[in-house]
């Protein structure tokens, strides 16, 4: 509950983030106060060492946290400053002094092949270690430009008073693979009316970002006496250095840095700008980014995904703590969330049972705590384990999966007119039997069977492993449309299949492994555009006109004699010219980033990770133009063309697919198994600082390998096999 | 929470006083849109009702956004959002201009939400507190600034979708209903310009454009 005092409150919440800055490390917020001002500020922190450090923009009420490294021992006297987007700006207020008993190492100063000032007009003035500029009016930007001469990981842009000008009031930081552009925003690092640092240093978080080059850009300049406007520095450095945590052997530079970019933006959302200064709630347009997860049980086994390998306990107790407050009806059926039995209050979504299981077995493959297992439901004193086998257990004997199929119950729910979604595409009316349902139902069985047998039930285990083929072959005699080349999204409860060309129900089906090899060639060969189904409205090229994902589904939602789409009381129009006309809606013709993940596996699964690394390619030439931070708005006014950025976490999946994709690293009840399906121009690949069974791991696949080595914390396998890596450090053959 | 060491790594925490400074007493421009090159303006620009689509358009010098509006019965009112990152201000400047409305009026009305939700609805252009009524942008094609001071010029307030005071247009009187709020701290995070036409407008099924150039934001201390 959130505290209030009208006046001043000051709070302090003692949270141990473990995670350094330089990797990103978001901060947690643990309580909030409603305290002073409405428009959003930031923080700037005198760290009482000569530096001055800000925050990225947030709510006031909320409590901002920061990391920051310390390089001596000592007692450093701490305080802190708000500044407004108006130009106002609070007191100086002190804080607790920092006592640095265990002094970080400095990071590396990188160093600057060429630098320069950049006018209004484009002229080009070299920054000799100290740089001034003068202009002639307000609001003429100019800039810094720091050019590294090759891709490198930054950790710290530090900028140094000095000169007449006055220190950059206003300026915002830049990055880009090449010199001349284009450049990418940092959104974090984007400051107006920033206080005069005087003798500090002003040392501006990047997080590992990979790039080239750095630019300061300056909006303004400071009024000055004269009437004129300028700005000042009298130094500027970057620090970082070193390999980022995905290197994808010998690929490219802009390659190496998509994949580590993309996981830093949508993966931890490491330099966005979260409004409550908490990466796990949305941020509003037009500064909403990426996020690192959404407390709702429909994105808990995304959170377990892209959370359980990261050495942060914070957001790995986060994500227990979600799952054991998830409540698991006494019939078996897990709520959305804690306040209710559907989602938004609307409908209930019945992948929350193959959803809680697979993020509870993936998150304990991975951790190997059986404190997590047993972590108590705060209501009841349920386990979360005794949870998990009764999810199973409901989807398995209440909606008949035992015979191969779930069916979901229920009017309501039954997939004609006038029913209600069941589950993340809830625009459709996906009901009875349905295919997404079904999908994930197949790929639970595989995850609990590896949880069950990693805790000893072995007969558990392989009960659910017998079940998988009965499911296979149940889910293609339902959904398979042999006729279209594809699967149908759901069957509704008078028998009528439903197809609207469903990349994102096809692509998970292929990811799981639902599909034969003909199949699976069908399904490919009509998203790429090499096989037209007869009624889509999409075919060829424009199947991918995003770029970054294939458009959600290929077939008009219009095109039915009935109307099998959830308007939300009128709020959707899908016919031309409406707010969720074909093309301008994520659901009906647009795309959300995720299915990228599904789309990537699927093709390495089927078509070889040369296909999966040529459409990683078509992402990686998307996330150049832009790196994805676009959100535009239909002519209806509605941003929901494409889902990317704010409630989408979710993107997180697609960087994510280098772990288990390219390196194919999926925790199994006896290790980690590690199937890398490395592309032929990629001769290794390796994973950093991955946190599996309570150790640190450094895990390349290496196509010049024959035996797997273990080097202390470092594990190399022949990238041509498939390995288990043991809870014990050992490496063996599965 | 005194003395913090964590492995050399120190977590800092803040909250907001109440008490704070400005940096002069000059009015300070907190934002103008210039349509810069290193920002996409879909970010923070979207359009809905009579308008159809947007552009940015550079002349001598200048980049504004064009809205292209075609009025249908029943959808009179062409509109542009403007979101922005929740900030503070007590002024607003902007210049707008139509073309290919072969004189017919338009209209300028623009209104704001701030982050709580509230509506806030401002006097028209062109109309004065004393009692004339709004006026219609010049149809010669010229340029006309609209300026907005808060609360001089605010004509109503909505919470939570009511009304909470009357409009006041040609009274003059005093908004003593509004004591309650504090305008002085207000996040306003969405602006909306309505280009309007009367609903016996010969613009009707047709296409203008409206452009909208400066915006500006500011606190006049």
């Amino acid at each position: 509950m959130p505290l209030r005092n009208p006046h001043f409150l000051f709070l302090v919440a003692a949270l141990a983030l473990s995670q350094p800055p330089a990797g990103g490390a978001p901060a947690e917020k643990l309580s909030a106060c409603e305290n002073g001002r409405k428009e959003l500020v930031y923080y700037v922190w005198d760290t009482g060492d000569g530096r001055m450090v800000p925050t990225a923009k947030g709510f006031a009420e909320a409590i901002s946290t920061l990391e920051v490294p310390y390089f001596s021992k000592g007692d450093f006297q701490t305080a802190w400053k708000a500044v407004g987007l108006s130009g106002w700006s609070g007191e100086w207020k002190p804080a607790p002094a920092a006592k640095v008993t265990d002094p970080a190492q400095r990071p590396e100063r990188i160093t600057i092949q060429a630098s320069w000032v950049e006018g209004p007009s484009g002229d080009k003035k070299p920054f000799d270690g100290a740089g001034e500029i003068t202009l002639a009016g307000d609001f003429q930007p100019s800039s810094l430009t720091l050019d590294a001469g090759g891709l490198q990981r930054f950790d710290w842009l530090v900028l140094k008073p000095g000169g007449q000008g006055g220190f950059p009031q206003h300026f915002l930081v830049q990055s880009a693979l090449a010199p001349e552009g284009p450049w990418y925003p940092v959104p974090s690092a984007d400051f107006v009316f920033f206080p005069d640092p005087e003798s500090r240093e002003v040392w501006i978080p990047l997080r590992g970002l990979m790039a080239r080059a750095v630019r300061v850009l300056m909006p303004r300049g400071n009024r000055q006496p004269d009437g004129k406007f300028a700005w000042s520095l009298g130094g500027a450095e970057l620090l970082g250095g070193g390999e980022p945590a995905f290197s994808p052997g010998a690929s490219s530079g802009p390659a190496k840095a998509a994949w580590n970019n993309l996981w830093l933006t949508f993966g931890i959302a490491g330099n966005e700008i979260h409004q409550r200064f908490d990466p796990w709630w949305e941020t509003n347009r037009p500064l909403d980014g990426g996020m690192v997860c959404i407390p709702s049980c429909e994105w808990l086994g995304i959170g377990s995904q892209k959370l359980s390998w990261l050495d942060n306990p914070g957001h790995s107790a986060r994500l227990g703590q979600m799952i054991a407050e998830n409540p698991v009806g006494p019939d078996g059926y897990v709520w959305p969330s804690p306040g209710s039995d559907k989602h938004l209050g609307h409908s209930r979504h019945f992948v929350t049972n193959p959803i809680y299981c697979m993020a509870v077995a993936h998150h304990y493959l991975m951790a190997r705590d059986k404190a997590f297992l047993e972590k108590a439901e705060p209501m009841t004193g349920e386990s979360i384990l005794s949870k998990t086998r009764r999810a199973m257990d409901f989807q398995i004997d209440t909606l008949g999966g035992r015979s191969g199929l779930v069916t979901i119950p229920g009017r309501e729910h039954d997939g004609t007119p006038g029913s209600l979604g069941t589950n993340y595409w809830d625009f459709w009316l996906f009901g009875y039997q349905c295919a997404y349902t079904n999908a994930l139902f197949y790929e639970s069985l595989r995850q609990m069977a590896e949880l069950e047998e990693s805790l000893g039930n072995k007969e558990r285990a392989e009960e659910l492993r017998a079940l998988r083929p009965k499911v296979k072959e149940a889910f293609n005699r339902t959904f398979w449309d042999d006729k279209a080349g594809r699967y149908v999204g759901w069957v509704d409860a008078a028998g009528k299949p439903h197809d609207f060309g469903f990349t994102f129900v096809n692509l998970m089906a292929l990811d799981y492994g639902l599909a034969d090899q003909a199949q699976a060639d069908k399904v490919l060969a009509w998203l790429d555009g090499k096989r037209v189904v007869e009624g889509d409205d999409s075919t060829g090229n424009d199947i991918y006109a995003f770029g970054f994902a294939p458009r959600s589904n290929t077939r008009d939602a219009r095109h039915s004699d009935e109307v099998l789409v959830n308007t939300w009381n009128g709020s959707f129009d899908i016919q031309p010219g409406g707010n969720a006309a074909y093309g301008l809606q994520i659901q009906n013709g647009g795309a959300i980033f995720y299915v990228s993940y599904h789309d990537l596996r699927a093709r390495s699964r089927y078509a070889g990770p040369d296909d999966a690394a040529k459409r990683f390619a078509g992402i990686e030439r998307e996330f150049r133009k832009d790196h994805l931070r676009r959100d535009p708005a239909n002519s209806g006014g509605v941003s929901d063309i494409v889902g990317i950025l704010r409630e989408f976490p979710e993107s997180g999946l697609v960087p994510y697919f280098f772990i288990d994709g390219v390196l194919g690293i999926e925790p199994s009840a006896g290790g980690l198994r590690i199937a890398p399906h490395l592309p032929s121009d990629m001769p290794d690949a390796t994973v950093r600082d991955f946190q599996f069974a309570g150790k640190s791991w450094t895990i390349s696949a290496d196509k010049a390998a024959w035996e797997p080595a273990v080097d202390g914390s470092h594990v190399t396998v022949p990238a041509m096999a498939t390995w288990l890596l043991a809870p014990d450090g050992k490496v063996s053959k599965p | 929470m005194n003395n913090v060491p964590l492995r050399g790594f120190c977590l800092l925490l803040a909250t907001l006083s109440a008490h704070g400074t400005l940096r002069s007493s000059e009015p300070e421009v907190a934002y103008r849109e210039t349509f810069p090159a290193h920002r996409d303006p879909s970010r923070h620009i979207r359009i809905a009702a009579a308008s159809k689509n947007w552009e940015v358009v550079e002349e001598d010098g200048r980049r504004f956004l064009r809205v292209t509006v075609t009025p249908a019965p029943g959808n009179l009112r062409g509109l542009v959002v403007w979101d922005l990152a929740p900030v503070q201000f007590n002024a607003l400047a902007v210049r707008a201009r139509v073309n290919g409305t072969g004189g017919a009026p338009v209209f300028l009305e623009f209104a704001a939400n701030d982050r709580a939700g509230n509506g806030y609805v401002f006097r028209p252009f062109g109309e004065s507190k004393e009692s004339a009524p709004r006026t219609p942008l010049p149809s010669d094609g010229s340029w006309a600034e609209l300026k907005i001071a808060i609360p001089g010029d605010l004509v109503k307030i909505f919470t939570k979708g009511r009304e909470i005071s009357p409009y006041v247009h040609g009274r003059g009187e005093a908004l003593t209903t509004w004591e309650s709020t504090d305008f002085s701290n207000i996040g306003y995070c969405t602006l909306y310009f309505h280009a309007d036409v009367p609903k016996d407008s010969p613009l009707i099924g047709k296409s203008f454009t409206v452009d909208l150039d400066g915006l500006e934001l500011s606190n006049a201390r």
